[in-house]
């Protein structure tokens, strides 16, 4: 009898899957594209067991070959990686049901392989309990998010996915760099342990190590200035993967970052160091949004905005500021991966990128473009939808105490949302009210496109109905995140 | 009968979904349930004549709870948006007839009314933010239904509210960050025991939210851009309502939040009333003359009542920051006949466009004959808003007038004057322009408007007369509410003011008696006189020739040019041309951040060394980031 509730599971059955359409691939390359939905759709439901065992445990640990942590490699599932575990798995099978219809072009085999992949890789960055592991994790991410990149094989996605190529592999070695450090300091690779270990190192001693990994996973995690990747690689990619790397691959790395940061580092006086480049990246990626004309790329800048702006929660380190941050990572996932499958969808029809030429399709692709504005709304903290409570959690985290320095942060942060809202409504009222161009044949994307993220913006509207449940979780994940002695002592605690 | 505030509440929003869904089946359906459920809103708000409710828990936010409540001012408030937006539904049906997307714009006007109720009815700063940013961003929805322009001042529109909206934020955060909750009564506490900077700052960021959504100056810009492109059922929503909700933010600030007495302390008392109430009188004060000389010079029907509203909403502000018993009752009545006069222009207005098609001033002429019901509910309108007995526009100014008087306020009663004087030119141009002299001839087949049109233009000239006659019908809730907010109650009686108010009485029985007396006389000597015989108007000659069709004797552009000579060369500086100009400067500096991300990989990478060489940096400074 297979537990079902072993976490491990999230990790094994994606790369079954990803085996077993190697074996298949030789007799039927186009039966492989059933496979990711059928893996994520798993995937969903193990983490879905897993949701009453950690609300009840608080941490799950699932160790390989029956020897404990620290000796072992382990897998140690909290709140805050079961729920982006959750993100993942969902947003994974949102977009391979996706991409059974959108994705036209051969080899079809390799890359629902490499979708499997990126799965799997993101899935088990947020779930690990070992820096080594962490850097398998993303290597595994970071190379099956090259290939995808590069999928299409124009001009552009080549150039974009040799630029990502260069940059992630730099990530990646100094973030191995970051890892042998530590190690070599404290003897141990597993989170918990070094976590327990750093405390007799000082400020100093700690930095070094740290700003290897920082800038490692801040490559990937889109923090300016080094995401210049992001933004050709996103809109070159099909749009399938642009909705995983946008909605949860960065937060995925972002989310190593602060597990990094608070848990195994226990690193508060970094915090000013992070605001800033969270302040920059905010201020750059919703800058530059402004100014495009091409409809994956300002969504590319704006995931680049968004995430400094829930990752500039984050570093304001109170128990709110980090519940703010969780809730806008839910709230950007769920309504930037939406977004981009849309605008995929739209893509197909209109055979162009460039905002202008979408004008006046909302009263052709009437289901699509009511669908975007969901997503926008959402993104842009509008009331009822479930942004504005994020919204409003990061401003009240921000202006805990008044004073010059946190009324100056709060209103670079709004004079941001309000861009945001410039170049979002400036979209929108073309897609809604500019002219149909002469001579176009646009109608509504096909069922097959249209579903998935139909779906994806059911439960955006329902987040926006009942958020009270999701918020009250978000405290208690930040409670949770914020006290790493219980994640330490449930990891460590078989010994 | 606690839980039917809840329900009140929803009746909007649910007749919204309804006639959406019920728009699919037919469009008689679509009307039914607009209509049915906002009169419905309107007969659920009545049950609370007189029965305030102090709090109705509505769920818990943030460890704030969050409340609904009634008392006598947001039931006047509640009572205008219900009203108007009830009327406007019912304008709509014929003026909106044959556009695209109707099910969604009944839908967005049901949301916006109630969104706007839930803004009344707000007993705490979440709820009442809550529903602000939803009213801003359906408002926005309504403001485009009006075709390729609207959309550039819908643009505007959001921009300007969401900065507005989100100024609010800073300042609701600021309050949270201190207790932790955002009951008024809590926060009023507060910023009793605050430091006078906290509270001046929260003010200001208040103040500039609510200026920009009651249109003050200097944040009005997008109102002449936005009324005037709406529709014009909308446009009347615009500005008998939205304007409306901006005032009573503000009086919710001024006496729910802070409190006279408070406002007293922050700053030096220099003036007759605290300081910072009396830079508000001057805001108001400048809007409502600065607006009032460019209502005069617009050739564009909409746009003149739009800069009318600003004048107008001008007077209500004013009134309100007097602070005196005498004033907030003026300025809270007018509040409520600006609604009803304005309302009422932008309906007669827009029936006369729904007619010829243009709202330009000088194309049109000489419709009296053909819509004399359209003509009159223009002259009621256009009479209240002068402010001339015995419409309801007069008792308001007056109050007003007495009120600065009191306060011997002179300057700002001098600026309210001129307002008022400058309001004759232009509605004079208005109904002149419209319904008098010639008949241009492509108009000869007007007809006029369908009933239902009709409908909210009878009853809103009722009500300027009702209203105008019997003040103590509004006096009634007013006082109440001035009890309510620690004011002192203004005496009243039905029909006027018998003094003691520290000023003379007004018995609007009498004037209207001697006014109607008058007309009556007037009448009588005109059925005696001599016996009238009708012309033609080609009957006549001008400048030594005979008038024939094709000639235009009557002039009607650049109606005021002698006026607008005198001050274009002020008006060369407007608001918005250094918004715009703020705004072109940002956008260059913008342009030259995104510059950053150049395209190039070797750039990006030296970036990636640039932040590790940083960090050896602070590394030989010895770890010290700060």
């Amino acid at each position: 009898m297979v537990n079902l509730t072993n976490p491990i599971l999230l990790i094994a059955v994606p790369l079954f899957f990803v085996f077993l359409a190697a074996v298949i691939a030789p007799f039927s390359k186009r039966a492989t594209k059933y496979l990711p939905p059928v893996a994520f759709l798993i995937n969903l439901i193990i983490t879905l067991y897993l949701i009453p065992q950690v609300a009840e445990k608080g941490v799950i640990v699932a160790t390989t070959a029956g020897i404990k942590p620290p000796f072992a490699i382990n897998i140690a599932v909290d709140g805050l990686g079961l729920s982006l575990a959750i993100i993942a798995s969902l947003l994974g099978l949102i977009a391979s049901l996706y991409n059974l219809k959108y994705i036209t072009e051969e080899p079809q085999d390799k890359f629902n392989m490499l979708f499997l992949l990126l799965g799997t890789g993101i899935t088990w960055m947020v779930i690990t309990g070992d820096m080594f592991n962490l850097f398998v994790a993303f290597e595994v991410t970071s190379i099956s998010a090259f290939g995808l990149v590069g999928f299409l094989r124009d001009k552009d996605s080549i150039e974009a996915g040799f630029k990502y190529l260069v940059m992630g592999s730099i990530g990646a070695s100094l973030l191995l760099i970051g890892v042998v450090m530590l190690y070599a300091a404290t003897g141990t690779l597993n989170m918990a342990d070094i976590a327990e270990k750093i405390a007799r190192f000082s400020f100093r001693q700690k930095l070094l190590p740290y700003s290897f990994i920082f800038t490692g996973l801040g490559i990937e995690g889109a923090l300016f200035p080094l995401n210049a990747w992001l933004p050709d690689a996103h809109p070159a990619a099909p749009s399938s993967v642009s909705s995983i790397l946008s909605g949860i691959m960065t937060t995925a790395a972002i989310y190593a970052i602060i597990r990094a940061t608070v848990t195994v580092f226990n690193y508060s006086a970094i915090t000013p160091f992070i605001l800033l480049i969270a302040l920059l990246t905010l201020v750059f990626g919703e800058t530059s949004a402004f100014f495009q004309k091409d409809i994956k790329r300002m969504l590319a800048y704006s995931t680049i905005g968004q995430t400094g702006f829930f990752f500039f929660a984050f570093s304001l380190g109170s128990v709110q500021g980090m519940q703010g941050a969780f809730m806008q990572i839910l709230n950007h996932s769920l309504s930037k991966a939406m977004l981009f499958l849309i605008a995929g969808a739209m893509i197909t029809q209109v055979h162009s990128r460039n905002i202008d030429d979408f004008s006046g399709i909302g009263k052709k692709m009437k289901i699509s473009s009511v669908f975007f504005a969901i997503g926008a709304f959402s993104l842009m903290g509008l009331p009822p939808f479930f942004g504005f409570w994020s919204k409003l959690t990061i401003i009240f985290a921000t202006l805990a105490y008044t004073n010059f320095y946190t009324i100056t942060l709060v209103v670079i942060l709004l004079f941001m949302s309000v861009i945001e809202g410039a170049y979002f409504f400036r979209v929108m009222q073309s897609m809604f009210f500019g002219k149909l161009k002469e001579g176009t044949e646009i109608k509504e994307a096909s069922p097959g496109l249209v579903v998935p993220f139909v779906i994806l913006g059911i439960v955006i509207l329902t987040l926006a109905i009942y958020p009270t449940p999701i918020i009250a979780v978000s405290k208690k994940i930040a409670v949770q995140l914020i006290h790493r002695a219980v994640y330490i002592n449930a990891v460590l605690g078989g010994l | 009968m606690n839980m039917s505030l809840m329900v009140l509440l929803l009746t909007p929003f649910t007749g919204g979904i309804l006639s959406y869904l019920g728009g699919k089946i037919h469009r008689s359906v679509r009307y039914t349930f607009a209509i049915l459920f906002s009169s419905l809103t309107l007969v659920e708000l009545f049950f609370y004549y007189n029965k305030p409710v102090n709090h109705f828990v509505l769920g818990k936010m943030f460890g704030s709870v969050m409340i609904l409540q009634i008392n006598p001012i947001s039931w006047l408030f509640a009572f205008i948006v219900t009203t108007i937006s009830l009327l406007a539904i019912i304008f709509s049906v014929n003026d909106m007839e044959g556009r695209g997307g109707l099910d969604f714009y009944y839908f967005e006007l049901m949301v916006v009314e109630g969104a706007m109720l839930g803004i009344t009815l707000a007993g705490d700063l979440l709820t009442f933010f809550l529903f602000w940013e939803i009213m801003s961003w359906t408002s926005y929805l309504l403001i485009i239904q009006g075709g390729n322009k609207s959309i550039k001042a819908g643009y505007k529109y959001i921009i300007m509210s969401i900065i507005g909206a989100n100024s609010m934020l800073i300042a609701i955060a600021m309050i949270y960050g201190k207790i932790h909750t955002l009951v008024f009564r809590n926060v009023a506490m507060l910023l009793a025991a605050s430091p006078h900077g906290f509270d001046i700052a929260i003010f200001v960021l208040f103040a500039i939210g609510f200026f920009v959504e009651a249109a003050v100056m200097p944040l009005h810009t997008w109102v002449s851009d936005a009324y005037s492109e709406a529709p014009s059922s909308v446009s009347s929503v615009l500005s008998g309502v939205l304007e409306k909700i901006g005032a009573y933010g503000l009086f919710v600030l001024l006496y729910a939040l802070f409190g006279v007495s408070l406002l007293g302390k922050l700053m030096p008392l220099r003036f007759p009333s605290p300081t910072i109430m009396y830079t508000i009188g001057w805001f108001a004060g400048i809007s409502i003359v600065v607006s009032t000389f460019l209502a005069i010079l617009q050739e564009d029907a909409k746009k003149l009542l739009a800069y009318s509203s600003i004048s107008q909403i001008g007077y209500v502000v004013l009134g309100i920051s007097i602070g005196t018993s005498l004033g907030v009752a003026g300025g809270l009545f007018h509040a409520l006949n600006h609604a009803i006069f304005k309302s009422l222009l932008f309906f007669t207005i827009g029936a006369v466009i729904y007619r010829t098609g243009t709202r330009n001033l000088s194309e049109l002429g000489g419709l009296i004959k053909k819509m004399p019901v359209t003509f009159t509910g223009t002259l009621f309108g256009i009479i209240a808003l002068a402010g001339v007995p015995p419409l309801n526009g007069f008792v308001s100014k007056w109050m007003i007038y007495e009120a600065l008087l009191q306060k011997k306020e002179v300057f700002l009663l001098i600026l309210a004057l001129i307002g008022s004087t400058g309001s004759f030119l232009y509605v004079y141009r208005l109904i002149h322009s419209t319904f008098l002299g010639q008949l241009p001839e492509k108009f000869k087949d007007v007809k006029e408007v369908p009933f239902l049109m009709q409908i909210p233009i009878w009853l809103l000239s009722l009500g300027t007369i009702v209203f105008g006659i019997w003040p103590g019908l509004a006096m009634n809730v007013i006082a109440r509410g001035e009890k309510f907010f620690g004011i002192t109650p203004i005496k009243y009686n039905l029909y006027g003011f018998p003094g003691g108010n520290g000023m003379g009485s007004l018995k609007m029985i009498n004037i209207s008696s001697v006014f109607i007396a008058g007309l009556i006389v007037a009448y009588i000597i005109f059925a005696l006189g001599a016996k009238t015989h009708r012309i033609s108007q080609y009957d006549n000659y001008a400048a030594g020739q005979v008038v024939t069709k094709d000639t235009k004797y009557n002039y009607s552009y650049g109606f005021y040019m002698f006026f607008g000579r005198v001050v274009n060369p002020v008006f060369k500086w407007s608001a918005d041309k250094i918004y715009l100009a703020w705004a072109r400067s940002a956008n260059v500096f913008g342009d030259y951040m995104r510059r950053i991300y150049t395209g190039n990989l070797e750039t990006y990478s030296s970036y990636i060394v640039v932040i590790i060489s940083l960090v050896g940096f602070l590394i030989l400074l010895g770890g010290k980031i700060w």
